[in-house]
């Protein structure tokens, strides 16, 4: 079961490395950021669709990024401006309808599924409905994936794999690649191009390959 | 665009020499040979020679190199093809490479092995990566009421819903119907578009000094170089419309075949779809004497090759018919269910003039105008698909109102835009405003009856804003 744990962990590093990549930049994360990627890229992402923009953005990520100039890009992109937002990063805005209290019912939902996977929220952190948070959510299940198998414990490896599958299929695959093309269509400075090309082939690739992955476990 | 054609070099004799070419001894064994490739092309053809390569390997390996493997080329010549035929085929593939326009992540769809084993589950899957189509929603025109996808795709893939097409990747093998049935073209599969299509068959046909045969064969099956004929490959031949065939045959092509995959276990079941449309081009080229205009020498592509239309969209259909007839200087009329090009007509005793046919008309072929008073429907036979969205729309159809003819016919195709219906509005006695075709209150106060007749007379006086008033 060693892939299987290499995978898992693999993964679980992409998600936290590209949900860091979209919280507001600061010098101390970006560094972080390039030594993480340093440690990814042992890992070999190229059976997977998204591997082209993996690779496009750690070479942007290791162009010696200004934080000052892309603190000033992440606004433009994700702050509330006379204009409004060229891209919000949270899902409520793509999801909930638009009448009065329902932003605050869709977070309230959603951090009710974060309960049931184990997790509260303590605050003080970007908002639970975030695409760092909801990224971040992901690398913790593919954490207790990875631990999972590495405890010998197949039935309940597949049980999360199954967790993982329906967050993405029911979250991230709905509301990101509006997201990103919202993003895209802004024209954005590379980082954050390169970032939205990433975090899009991820989940539209993770979409598809878990429910693979899911379909076959209960055919056995 | 800097194209490579990585070449297994087991097989020396089959190694082509031309610029770009890469021979990679041991590739067809191990595909993840490529991956110590110097070169770092943008598109990529790879000839091999054994069909037992495992495919997410070589796609492992071309993303390594960062090459987009949908827009791969993956050519099988077993060991015994024929060199000059290999040659053609191989430069036909660069040209199709070229033409990839690049991928997005929607369109790739992992295809996991068959086998369901208790050991196949030691280690994670590598799944292969097919393309799958993708809609355009900003040209599709489900929004008004548009189902062609959904009246085409054999597997259920498409839903429409309120004015929104969905599209089911995990339900779709896909066949490419979606594809070449889109009025609007707002479907696309990268691995195969029009453009790519049509590289393709211009470049076998430009690299061939003697006469050369088209084959379009089903990508489930195999691809061969074979003396005379080169293959295009397709995801499944039942995509392939008359105007395909056709246009072949008007590039240069000397004879043209659309063979099906003859897979009893295909589930897209095509093979009546790909008769049918070769029946259609025989029945065109037959009635244009296109043969006796080929041996008298006549260059019947010249003008059109010229021009650099592609003719193989779906929206050239009908110039490509109406260059045909000009070529060979005649006129034809082929009838078919499957015919790519339809005549509407209206029969003006049943018709309302609601004009929700021309509402629907993905291709504007029907359209409603009104002036003076009067309201119209009008028909332009060359922009008509024979997509029957009209007949699904009309509410009068259990009168026969409407009817489409799958048709291809010069004369009408040349009689530009024609009226097909027309009749008087009703207007409001109080404020003069229009409030609907005359033919259509009418039609309403018979369903109503006598018992209504208040209502009806009110209805057909006054307008929405005036029902109130005195």
């Amino acid at each position: 079961m060693t892939e299987w744990v290499d995978e898992a962990r693999a993964r679980q590093g992409l998600y936290r490395f590209i949900g860091a990549a979209l919280l507001p930049p600061e010098r101390g994360r970006l560094e972080l950021l390039v030594a993480a990627s340093a440690i990814l890229q042992e890992y070999d992402f190229d059976k997977s669709p998204y591997s082209i923009a993996w690779r496009n953005f750690v070479v942007v990520l290791e162009s010696d990024v200004s934080p000052e100039d892309l603190a000033i890009e992440y606004v433009r992109l994700f702050g509330v401006g006379f204009s409004g937002t060229p891209a919000m990063p949270t899902e409520s805005n793509y999801r909930a309808p638009n009448r009065d209290g329902a932003v605050a019912a869709f977070t309230a939902s959603l951090q009710a599924e974060f309960r049931s996977m184990g997790l509260v929220s303590v605050g003080g952190g970007e908002a639970p409905d975030h695409i760092s948070t909801e990224l971040e959510v992901m690398s913790y299940l593919c954490g207790v994936e990875a631990e999972s198998w590495e405890s010998g414990q197949e039935t309940l490896a597949m049980d999360t794999i199954g967790i993982e599958s329906r967050f993405v299929r029911q979250h991230l695959a709905v509301w990101i690649p509006m997201f990103t093309s919202l993003v895209l269509a802004a024209r954005p400075a590379p980082f954050y191009e390169r970032a939205s090309e990433l975090v899009h082939g991820l989940v539209i690739h993770e979409n598809d390959y878990l429910a693979g992955i899911v379909d076959r476990s209960s055919e056995l | 665009m800097n194209t490579a054609v990585f070449v297994c070099g087991d097989s020396p004799e089959l190694v082509i020499s031309a610029p770009g070419v890469v021979a990679i001894e041991g590739l067809c064994r191990d595909p993840s040979l490529l991956r110590a490739c110097e070169t770092h092309p943008e598109r990529a053809v790879v000839v091999l020679h054994s069909d037992s390569y495992d495919l997410s390997t070589l796609q492992k390996a071309l993303r390594s190199i960062s090459i987009d493997p949908l827009g791969v080329q993956v050519l099988d010549v077993g060991s015994d093809g024929d060199p000059s035929a290999l040659s053609r085929q191989v430069e036909g593939l660069i040209q199709r490479a070229r033409a990839f326009s690049g991928s997005a992540p929607e369109h790739a769809k992992p295809v996991f092995s068959n086998a369901v084993t208790r050991r196949g589950f030691l280690r994670p899957p590598t799944p292969a990566s097919i393309s799958a189509p993708q809609i355009d929603h900003s040209t599709c025109a489900a929004g008004d009421g548009c189902r062609a996808c959904v009246d085409a795709c054999p597997q259920d893939a498409y839903k429409w819903s309120a004015g929104r097409i969905s599209y089911n990747k995990d339900a779709c093998a896909p066949c490419g119907r979606c594809v070449t049935s889109c009025p609007t073209a707002a479907i696309e599969n990268p691995a195969t578009t029009f453009a790519m299509i049509d590289a393709q068959v211009r470049a076998v046909i430009a690299a061939s000094d003697e006469p050369i045969g088209v084959r379009f064969v089903c990508s489930r099956g195999s691809v061969g170089a074979t003396s005379g004929w080169t293959e295009i490959s397709v995801p499944c031949t039942s995509m392939i419309p008359a105007s395909w065939l056709l246009a072949c045959r008007l590039l240069g092509a000397s004879c043209v075949k659309a063979v099906p995959c003859g897979d009893a276990g295909c589930p897209i079941d095509g093979d009546s779809l790909v008769t049918e449309a070769s029946d259609i081009a025989r029945a065109v080229l037959e009635q244009t004497g296109f043969e006796a205009a080929m041996i008298a020498g006549d260059s019947l592509s010249e003008s059109i090759e010229r021009s650099g239309t592609n003719l193989f969209e779906t929206a050239n259909a009908a110039d490509l018919m109406l260059s045909l007839a000009a070529a060979t200087g005649t006129e034809f009329s082929v009838e078919s269910k499957v015919s790519q090009l339809g005549i509407v007509s209206i029969d003006d005793t049943t018709c309302t003039l609601c004009g929700q046919c021309a509402k629907i008309c993905p291709t504007n072929a029907l359209r409603e105008s009104y002036e003076d008073g009067v309201v119209s429907i009008s028909f332009d036979a060359k922009a008509c698909v024979n997509c029957n969205q009209c007949m699904a729309e009309c509410p009068e159809i259990e009168r026969g109102a409407i009817s489409v003819q799958g048709l291809i016919d010069t004369r009408r195709l040349a009689d530009g835009r024609i009226g097909l219906n027309e009749g008087t509005v009703s207007s409001c006695e109080i404020c003069g405003n229009a409030i609907a075709p005359t033919q259509m209150m009418n039609r309403i106060g018979d369903l109503l009856g006598e018992e209504f007749k208040d209502t009806v007379r009110m209805l057909e006086t006054r307008c929405l804003d005036c029902r109130g008033r005195g």
